[in-house]
């Protein structure tokens, strides 16, 4: 059991991390160097590119490194909770092999004076109603029916269930963990469907919301760009959505103990509900880049070299936290990578970021506090 | 239609937004009874205050340029017929003395200072063809 762990993590966890780090700066917006506002025009000078080597030599070998002697202790004690602190050091060291770039990026915009005789403009579009076209939310019908399939053939099934039904399985799916029959041991995944939903909806509808991020020298063709990523990213939701869908509904069939899969059926099945949301973020990913700038668009546009979009540097501490009370916004695009962040300046947004703090330390000290191995 | 707001400048953030929407109009980049964004979404957008977007807001609307609906938010006013009032003369005349003052001492000539107010009537004029 511990190879599939071992090999799940390996491939859906450690390869991928290491490869998203290292090309991370060509994902990334050309006015951004390392979560640094530059003018476009510099993206191709000497220095940019050498800064973008040495974070790549630096990140390279660190985690690299860390990952071959992670992966080979675990292997060699056996241990599975060592791959999933790994991970955590990982990010860490991807964080801090940023923050290093970071603030030399900083200092060598400062060096060579790059935005001195530029006009810093921030750009926003008017005109909503023209609006590129967004997923329409009749799709999440889709997902709905599975879930409602789910909870319809629970409730028919419930009454004939035993009293005692299983509720956790291996990855052989075999019942490991057994409990009596009650409304949540019988409803809890038909549950977990409803939240999961719900959850996705509110990504969508937020994704759907967050500001674009207007290039200021670029404004017609990084607004289009922004607009098919969006819609890139929405499509992507609902095909995770559809899956975890399917996978929960699949666990509820060997709940109900309607069907009972051969060991290799099963592991195939769990490795395609892990895998094809994992790969699918990547294929979009590539496919989009930070804010849509790597999508090819009709429009053509020159760009204008007098402007530069705002200096707001200084919004961003280590370039990863946005910290602006004067801006209403509670999500905002992030510096570096593909994605979303929230705005720490907003009391809401503070109280999100220390819930998620409090849940990831908590999820991975307290069970070797309560449990004490 | 976009609008290009400048953190820096000497300019107020609230007066530049309602230049560019007058000009906006006047080059008909946007039409009349076009939907202008809601207070929080504008705000939001450029990463300011929700007041200062009201203010702006507020005064177009006093001056006649947007009109505010509860329900259906702020659009150009559809009606717009903006008159030359002895008080907009005025204004216009006060304006014009502190700007020409300068231009003339800084040397521009009557008739550099005629070609740009051509240009820029120009601009708005071609828009009335289409």
């Amino acid at each position: 059991m511990f190879l599939f762990t071992f090999l799940l993590n390996l491939f859906t966890v450690y390869i991928p991390l290491l490869l998203i780090g290292f090309f991370m700066p060509n994902f990334t917006k050309k006015t951004l160097l390392f979560g640094i506002v530059i003018p476009e025009e510099v993206s191709k000078n000497e220095e940019v590119i050498k800064l973008e080597k040495i974070y790549k030599r630096n990140y390279g070998l660190s985690a690299v490194l860390v990952s071959v002697v992670i992966n080979i202790i675990s292997i060699k004690t056996q241990n599975v909770h060592l791959l999933s602190w790994g991970i955590m050091i990982l990010i860490l060291i991807m964080t801090a092999n940023y923050v290093y770039v970071h603030n030399k990026a900083k200092l060598l915009k400062k060096e060579k004076g790059w935005t001195i005789d530029k006009k810093q403009v921030v750009v926003v579009n008017t005109s909503h109603h023209h609006k590129q076209s967004y997923l329409s939310p009749h799709w999440f019908w889709i997902p709905i029916s599975i879930m409602l399939f789910t909870f319809v053939f629970t409730m028919i099934q419930y009454p004939h269930l035993p009293e005692e039904i299983p509720i956790r399985f291996d990855y052989s799916g075999e019942a490991i963990g057994y409990s009596t029959k009650s409304f949540f041991s019988g409803f809890g995944l038909p549950l977990t469907q409803l939240g999961i939903t719900i959850l996705f909806y509110f990504i969508y509808r937020m994704i759907k919301g967050v500001k674009p991020s207007i290039q200021a020298s670029r404004p017609k063709v990084s607004l289009q760009q922004n607009q098919i990523a969006k819609y890139y990213w929405a499509i992507y939701l609902l095909g995770t959505l559809v899956v975890l869908q399917l996978h929960f509904s699949y666990i509820q069939l060997n709940v109900l103990q309607v069907i009972n899969p051969a060991a290799p059926v099963n592991l195939l099945i769990h490795a395609f509900a892990i895998a094809i949301p994992m790969l699918g973020a990547i294929l979009v990913a590539v496919k989009t880049g930070q804010s849509g700038s790597r999508i090819k668009v009709e429009l053509s546009e020159e760009a204008d070299t007098n402007v530069i979009d705002r200096e707001d540097d200084r919004f961003w501490k280590w370039g990863m936290f946005y910290y602006n009370p004067e801006d209403p916004s509670l999500m905002i695009e992030k510096r570096f990578g593909i994605g979303w962040t929230i705005n720490c300046g907003r009391p809401i947004g503070m109280a999100i970021t220390i819930i998620i703090l409090v849940v990831l330390v908590g999820g991975l000290v307290l069970p070797r506090v309560l449990g004490g191995n | 239609m976009f609008l290009q707001i400048q953190f820096e400048s000497e300019i107020p953030i609230y007066q530049q937004i309602k230049n560019q929407i007058i000009r906006g109009i006047a080059l008909g980049e946007l039409e009349l009874g076009e939907d202008l964004p809601s207070v929080r979404q504008l705000a939001a957008d450029i990463g300011i205050n929700f007041h200062t977007v009201n203010k702006v807001y507020n005064q177009l609307k006093q001056e006649g340029w947007v009109v505010i609906h509860r329900k259906s938010g702020v659009m150009v006013n559809p009606d717009l017929k903006p008159e030359k009032t002895p008080e907009y003369m005025e204004s216009l005349e006060e304006l014009l003395k502190i700007t020409t003052a300068e231009a003339y001492l800084r040397g521009l000539e009557k008739k550099e200072f005629i070609a740009l107010i051509e240009k820029n009537y120009e601009s708005y004029k071609s828009q009335e063809g289409e």
